[in-house]
């Protein structure tokens, strides 16, 4: 297999990794230091990366344990990030969506999501991410987060379970 | 096989194995509380897709642009300065002359004023 470039890595892991970093960090400003720092690191460790394995796993692992160090170091591991994610994600619009004159409720259903996904632990939040979005299997997103594999799935189906909490709550 | 909550997490991942889905499968078509738990895990994934959506960061492309643009404008910026004081220089005598000329009808204007009151 030919060797990755800094070039390829970057275009096929960046944008997953700062949406990964903003679900750990819990805040667009955090979230783009860490992701412009674990891939500086996987840049400069790119010689050794083997290649053999899905660069996307490689790299998110190294935010992963960059936000780790970030926590432990500044004790900000112990608190629950708070702000909601609010403008930084905005929903896609799809085909099926409801008209306009939907919009009040749609937007006060989207206000409440984004306040119970605030509230998930970050871990939650990072499976959450990497299943929902990169539609990583168990077993990759265990060796990103490096977790179990029943810890995964024990924390996709509790956080899916809070977020439909927070909907029903609302009916 | 009884009520296992986890395994329909792992049946709307597409995680199980086909014994285990086919076993799911008979037990969920007699089971009300699983079909309910199922409904509220398959609202909450969907709740995610919709409204938790991370927009990408701006392409490098895009930065590599905007870094352009603006060594662009501070290499104009600088040109400027430099023609502005080789034109100074140059018409220094005649600049002297324009200034002194402004000093003298200033000072004329003064005298006028004070003469006046």
């Amino acid at each position: 297999m030919s060797k990755l470039t800094a070039d390829e890595l970057y275009r096929r892991t960046s944008d997953g990794a700062y949406a990964l970093a903003l679900r750990l960090a819990g805040n667009p400003a955090d979230a783009w230091d860490l992701a412009q720092d674990a891939l500086a690191r996987a840049v400069r460790a790119l010689p050794d990366f083997r290649g053999d394995s899905d660069p996307r796993t490689w790299v998110y692992r190294i935010v992963v344990n960059a936000w780790k160090n970030r926590a432990a170091s500044s004790g900000e591991r112990a608190r629950r990030a708070s702000e909601p994610l609010d403008d930084e994600g905005r929903p896609e619009l799809a085909a099926n969506d409801p008209p306009v004159d939907a919009g009040l409720e749609r937007s006060e259903e989207a206000r409440a999501v984004r306040a119970a996904v605030a509230a998930l632990e970050p871990e939650d939040r990072a499976c959450l991410q990497l299943r929902e979005f990169d539609g990583m299997s168990y077993e990759e997103i265990a060796a990103a987060l490096e977790a179990p594999v029943g810890t995964v799935k024990s924390r996709l189906h509790r956080a899916r379970l809070a977020l439909a909490k927070a909907l029903e709550g609302m009916r | 096989m009884n009520c296992d909550e986890e395994a329909l997490t792992e049946y709307l991942d597409g995680e199980l194995d086909a014994a285990r889905k086919d076993a799911l499968e008979r037990h969920l078509a007699a089971c009300r509380s699983c079909q309910a738990l199922l409904g509220r895990l398959k609202l909450g994934s969907a709740a995610f897709r919709a409204h938790a959506f991370v927009a990408p960061r701006p392409a490098r492309a895009v930065r590599e642009t905007k870094g352009r643009e603006l060594k662009t404008i501070l290499a104009v910026l600088a040109f400027s300065v430099v023609v502005l004081i080789l034109v100074g220089t140059a018409f220094k005598p005649q600049l002297s002359g324009v200034v002194n000329q402004i000093m003298g009808a200033i000072s004329g204007a003064a005298s006028t004023i004070g003469a006046g009151n």
